[in-house]
């Protein structure tokens, strides 16, 4: 309840349109494979329009390329087992003040849920920018065309998915 | 993620096309002061060239600075290095002896830019583009 309350406390609450799970085809060469995997929401562009906040994500997302890494987090939650549907609060500081919610209908994620269970690298970009995503792209566009954050490990996402 | 310390760091054609118009602009821009251009008949083939290679100058130096985008930049090359072309046609360089030098200089210099200008343009548009090394797997 806490944390369905703390995505409903977020400046702006959307629903997740898609989403994506980006992996290295290969090892990575430099060693920084704990970002690997990354979970990518994929939400609406006009519904980024509605807020000031939503706008300069969108503003972020569609101006020079660059990898951006929130200093912030994304915390997962559990707003539904029946579904199931996840909730994900989007709350950084530099170099966006953000403070978003997502609802994410995860009927077809069943297969990642042990995934997002052990916090991975969450990202939020918009339908325009992941139709470039689609298909494969090489390590710098994928990372630019994204807004990163670390998340939370979320046990109770194992049972659920051991569960499904 | 990048290439090793054996493999080429990514294409140069970018730098080469910038680099080129800036020197030929500057060499238009010299010949136009030195050069033999017969006697000169007012605005025409001397002064064409000097105003075309500050012109080719200047935009080798805002490609330089990353102030324009490819499609402008690819817009105004091929403009410059067509009316390069065009100009001995178009203005009275005198087809005689003595503007052979400029019809020649302003066609070479002028079909260089604008190929330099369009190979750059799909080099960036394609061959450039680093391989996918990553998987993308969308759910609905």
């Amino acid at each position: 309840m806490a944390d369905m309350l703390a995505t409903t406390m977020a400046n702006q609450v959307m629903i997740a349109r898609e989403a994506m799970v980006l992996r290295p085809r290969r090892a990575d060469r430099d060693g920084s494979t704990d970002l690997w995997p990354v979970f990518g929401l994929i939400v609406d562009d006009h519904d980024l329009t509605r807020t000031r906040q939503g706008r300069d994500l969108l503003a972020h997302l569609n101006g020079p390329s660059a990898v951006t890494l929130l200093d912030g987090s994304f915390v997962l939650s559990v707003l539904s087992e029946d579904g199931p549907v996840l909730g994900v609060t989007v709350s950084a500081t530099t170099p966006l003040a953000l403070s978003i919610g997502v609802v994410l209908p995860a009927r077809s994620l069943r297969a990642e849920l042990g995934m997002l269970a052990e916090g991975p690298t969450i990202g939020i970009t918009t339908l325009s920018r992941a139709q470039r995503l689609r298909g494969g792209v090489d390590t710098q566009t994928a990372l630019s065309l994204i807004v990163l954050a670390r998340s939370e490990p979320l046990p109770c996402l194992t049972s659920l998915a051991e569960a499904s | 993620m990048t290439g090793g310390p054996d493999e080429i760091a990514g294409t140069q054609l970018p730098g080469a096309v910038t680099g080129v118009t800036i020197t030929l602009g500057c060499w238009l821009i010299v010949l136009s002061t030195h050069g033999d251009y017969g006697a000169p008949t007012g605005f025409d083939a001397v002064w064409n060239d000097r105003l075309v290679g500050l012109v080719a100058v200047a935009l080798g130096l805002l490609r330089a600075v990353g102030r324009l985008t490819l499609t402008v930049a690819t817009a105004a090359g091929t403009a410059v290095g067509g009316w390069l072309v065009l100009a001995p046609l178009l203005l009275d360089y005198g087809f005689s002896t003595d503007s052979t030098l400029a019809t020649l200089t302003d066609f070479a210099i002028g079909a260089t830019i604008t190929a330099l200008t369009v190979a750059g343009a799909l080099d960036r548009g394609a061959g450039a583009r680093p391989p996918a090394d990553v998987d993308v797997v969308t759910r609905p």
